[in-house]
């Protein structure tokens, strides 16, 4: 059930892969993102919710793994992490307690995986059935938004727009309900996993 | 009509009653029973106990799933489509769907948000009760994750997450399918990311084991499956349902009978005419085979309104044995020759047969008390078939053989009978006993290396193509299989649920430790009020703070004015109102787990708590134990069980029959005759018990029945023999004959499919066999040789 959320969360999670869909003329932008088996950024998150007086930002680091996955580090207001593997999901809250969540999110993590896998082997259609894809190009600054096809995450999701050049610099998710989301990324860097990233990853049971 | 001719019309007359019985039938479409379950016997005292068991096989019985793959996403969905629409128009299913109710978080959020405050999620249960509860920084947590499902539609709804949390641990997150295009996808699991897999299921019209429901539903997907391969290239077809499972079992069954039947039809007719040289002792030697098959055909369907396959798998073999009595009496028709006269001939050898038949009975009417359905039906056409066939040589026989024998069989009969002749001239009863030491001793190394082993599975085969394919789907959907499962039964359906919830409390341990991986419980799904009313308190007391403490903590965080209050609004509104269960069973949601709920009952009303994952039966067993109201029940270790049970106590009753069939022996023929004419059969036992523990097989309830039978069917040649010295080759030739036809239908049973039946078969083989072999010992050491070929009436 948490693959709802959480293929949304992969939507923003992996847009370096997922903007490698599209026309044939952004066959360039794929190339490019593909280029970065392993990125980390810092994220500044704003959400617009109705029952929030004021936008409730979050601050933190983002982590991209082509062969481990996703971590997603929230520093602000608070801290914890959230590590998304293949076949399973794992919380640290604050004071370090570790909570893996294996089998009940693995179809989520399976899904988000599929999508990966899709979008860096070039596989639009088995993208383009869980979105309707439109893209524009101008220099080196692309746009790309998703419309969701499948119910299911339509009565989620509106639409995703996501922006960037070299990398992904923006993230815009609006919901349903009228929630927005909005994600900007800056200080990209790219080189391989360091020990303690590679722990991040590592999850014993 | 004088009494003389009278019982022999009678008799002919019920044979062809009977015949027609089975003509009528089988023109009605033989009721065969190809059910496994149904040759497993009652183990449970408690009634709803097996309809538990009874209810969950029926649940997955009548379902057929069917994962239609392909490497290209589009093709997969079209195939799925075409498969789906042409088992569609086949009509041999009751319904076919591709599309399932989506167990959407949004429907299920819709289902369960009036009753939220009730409803919480085990982890925020524990950390609530703990009193240790900051609900700011709960808050805040919530709204900062990334992993936010929103299930009420609405933050201001549920700002604690507490439904997101009940609904996400509800255990739909198992079955790893989502709706795609209105099609029911597989979520690629780790297996094979690259291919999409498309779940079909389908409903049959009536039972799995309906042999109509069968042949369409074989014919339908046979056909759909061609269609579709020819119409789309790789694509990957998986199907498991016990439908599939039953037909193969029905097949192999029907190719072993025709086997059974045909092998030993043409070895008898062979062997018949090779020894007999004319077509009389061969056509009425059918004609008693046919007699024996249509009354015990006929008598078994009127007492049991179907047949188990297995019953008629084994009737089969019973021609082996039922030729037995026509063969004795044309050995003494070939050996009269010119003196033949019917009647007189009918008394020399009426006690032999009469004794044959006596202990043959005696071996099959012991299985009769077995609690087994098939094993009954196995008996009982056993006794009636050889009755019948004794009766049709006794009655009908004299009425139909008139004329002397005229052929000239001294060619075989001359060597036999100087064979036998200086085997009873040299071999001693001393070198008898000699032989039989030595036998004994070459086995009791065999002996030492038994081993005993009841499992109840190894008393069917399953192909196991059919098996790969279930296990494939069985981890691809999430959809499990359990054998073992909990009986929770209470006075009232509440009563019910808080029991499911005392065991829920220790199962969760169980899986916490890794035990069992998981389990299914209504109660998961709904509450008992108790606990509603519990959760609605635990919420009261640790999040919805008073004296505007609430509004400041949500100001806080940044939400709305209002937003708090409106939340306390909602819990008052909510009041005391509790989500009940019926609300929950009514919903297409509960449509996968439905089978958990048994209902009214007797004795009040009843669910199945399903654990997964375990490797044995034992440590559920003590979770159970202690709980009012809740049992497992382990079917298959119930039945192992009773088998073990049975092992024992037919090795006590094969005791017993052995010294019946000696006490039953030494009427006619002294206790030193008895013992010699049952040392055969016990060398039979003896020898394949000593094979088996040689080979590593294992006994079985069913090697034990098969000793039984050894001594029944073992001890008819040594009984031959010895009634029949006075005709001297003759008599050896019709045992020979005799031992021969039975040895090769129990041959040919040994090579059954069904395991159970196969070592049946090999146990009967051996036993026979060596009771065959050693038969002539028994003429060595019961000198009753000199007996004259007369009935004791003169």
């Amino acid at each position: 059930m948490a693959r709802l959320s959480a293929a949304v969360t992969a939507v923003v999670a992996f847009i370096p892969a997922a903007a490698a869909l599209g026309a044939d003329t952004l066959g360039e932008i794929r190339i490019r993102l593909n280029a970065h088996p392993v990125v980390r950024a810092e994220f500044t998150q704003t959400r617009r919710i109705a029952a929030l007086e004021k936008p409730l930002v979050t601050q933190g680091r983002f982590l991209v793994s082509r062969g481990e996955g996703v971590a997603w580090q929230i520093e602000h207001p608070y801290r914890s992490s959230y590590v998304l593997k293949q076949d399973s999901i794992l919380e640290v809250a604050a004071d370090g307690t570790r909570t893996v969540r294996g089998e009940r999110d693995a179809g989520a993590a399976a899904r988000i995986n599929q999508l990966v896998r899709a979008a860096t082997a070039g596989d639009d259609e088995a993208f383009t059935n869980w979105f309707q894809v439109q893209a524009s190009l101008e220099g080196t600054r692309w746009r790309i938004a998703l419309i969701p096809k499948q119910q299911q995450i339509a009565q989620y999701v509106r639409r995703v727009d996501v922006a960037g050049s070299e990398f992904v610099e923006e993230v815009e998710i609006e919901s349903s309900n009228g929630d927005q989301t909005r994600l900007a990324f800056r200080n990209h860097r790219q080189g391989p996993l360091s020990a303690d990233e590679r722990r991040l990853f590592q999850i014993d049971r | 009509m004088n009494q003389d001719a009278l019982w022999p019309a009678a008799w002919a007359l019920a044979c062809l009653c009977c015949v027609s019985v089975c003509i009528v039938m089988l023109w009605r479409g033989a009721p065969l029973q190809t059910d496994l379950l149904a040759l497993l016997p009652a183990t449970e005292r408690n009634p709803t106990a097996e309809r538990a068991v009874a209810a969950l096989s029926a649940a997955a019985g009548n379902r057929v799933l069917f994962v239609i793959g392909h490497a290209d996403a589009a093709k997969a969905k079209q195939a799925t489509r075409r498969f789906a629409s042409a088992l569609r128009a086949s009509g041999a299913f009751r319904s076919v769907t591709a599309e399932l109710p989506p167990f959407d978080a949004r429907l299920l959020g819709k289902l369960y948000v009036e009753h939220r405050f009730g409803l919480l999620a085990e982890s925020d249960r524990r950390e609530l009760a703990s009193g240790h509860v900051d609900p700011q920084a709960w808050l805040a947590r919530r709204l900062a994750s990334p992993l936010r499902l929103d299930v009420a539609g609405d933050l201001a709804l549920d700002p604690f997450g507490l439904l997101d949390r009940f609904v996400a641990e509800l255990p739909y997150r198992r079955l790893r399918l989502t709706t795609e295009d209105g099609l029911l996808l597989i979520e690629a699991a780790r297996a094979d990311p690259a291919r999409t897999r498309v779940l079909v299921s389908a409903e049959l019209p009536g039972s799995a084991f309906d042999d109509h429901v069968q042949a369409q539903t074989v014919a339908a997907v046979e056909s759909a499956q061609q269609q579709l391969e020819t119409t789309s290239a790789d694509v990957e077809i998986l199907r498991t349902g016990a439908v599939f499972y039953a037909a193969a079992a029905r097949a192999a069954a029907q190719q072993e009978m025709s086997m059974i039947t045909v092998g030993s039809l043409a070895g008898i007719t062979l062997l018949m005419f090779a020894v007999f040289r004319s077509p009389q002792p061969l056509l009425l030697g059918l004609l008693t085979i046919g007699a024996g098959l249509a009354v015990a055909t006929a008598v078994a369907l009127l007492v049991y309104r179907e047949l188990h396959l297995i019953a008629l798998v084994f009737g089969a073999t019973l021609i082996g044995e039922a030729i037995d009595y026509p063969i004795q009496y044309f050995a003494a028709h070939a050996d009269a020759a010119r003196q033949w006269q019917p009647r007189r001939a009918l008394e020399a050898i009426r006690p032999g047969l009469t004794f044959a038949l006596a202990t043959s009975l005696m071996g099959y009417a012991a299985l009769v008390w077995l609690p087994f359905p098939a094993i009954g039906q196995i008996a009982l056409f056993a006794l009636v078939g050889l009755t019948a066939a004794y009766l049709t040589v006794v009655l009908l026989l004299p009425k139909l053989v008139r004329g002397p024998y005229r052929h000239d069989l001294r060619r075989l009969t001359g060597p036999a009978g100087r064979f036998l002749e200086s085997w009873q001239e040299r071999v001693s009863a001393r070198a008898a006993f000699v032989a039989a030491a030595a036998v004994i001793a070459v086995c009791v190394p065999g002996w030492l290396q038994l081993r005993v082993d009841d499992d109840v599975r190894a008393m069917s085969s399953r192909p196991p193509e059919l098996l790969a394919q279930e296990s494939t789907i069985r981890s691809l959907t999430g959809i499990g299989h359990a054998t073992e499962l909990f009986l929770v039964e209470g006075p009232t359906a509440e009563a019910v649920l808080r029991r499911e919830e005392a065991l829920a409390a220790r199962l969760r341990r169980l899986a916490e430790r890794g035990v069992i991986a998981h389990f299914d419980a209504i109660s998961s799904f709904v509450p008992s009020a108790a606990r509603q009313a519990d959760n609605r308190a635990l919420v009261q007391g640790s999040l919805l703070l008073d004296g505007g403490r609430l509004e400041r903590i949500f100001a806080d965080v940044g939400f709305r004015p209002g937003v708090a209050a409106g939340l306390v609004m909602a819990w008052r509104a909510a009041g005391e109102r509790t989500m009940r269960f019926e609300h929950w069973l009514a919903a297409p949601a509960s449509m996968p787990y439905r089978h958990l709920w048994l209902g009214q009952t007797s004795g009040g009303y009843a669910s199945i708590v399903l654990p997964f994952g375990h490797a044995s039966a034992a440590p559920l067993a003590a979770v159970a134990s202690g709980l009012d109201g809740v049992m497992l029940v382990d079917k298959v270790g119930a039945v192992n069980r009773l088998f073990d049970v049975y092992r024992t106590g037919f090795s006590v009753g094969l005791a017993l029959a052995i010294a019946i069939t000696f006490l039953v022996l030494s009427v006619r023929y002294g206790r030193r005759g008895a013992a010699a004419l049952v040392l055969p059969a016990l060398l039979g036992i003896g020898v394949a018990l000593g094979a088996s523990g040689y080979a590593g097989v294992p006994v079985s309830l069913f090697t034990v029945m098969a000793f039984i039978l050894v001594l029944g069917v073992g001890s008819n040649y040594a009984i031959f023999l010895v009634e029949g010295s006075g005709r001297k080759g003759i008599t050896l030739i019709a045992v020979a004959l005799s031992a021969i036809t039975t040895l090769l239908a129990f041959g040919l049973l040994a090579a059954s499919g069904t395991p159970a039946l196969a070592r049946f078969g090999t146990t009967l083989t051996l036993g026979i066999g060596t009771a065959v072999v050693m038969a002539p010992l028994a003429l060595a050491l019961c000198r009753v040789g000199h007996m004259t070929p007369t009935g004791p009436g003169e």
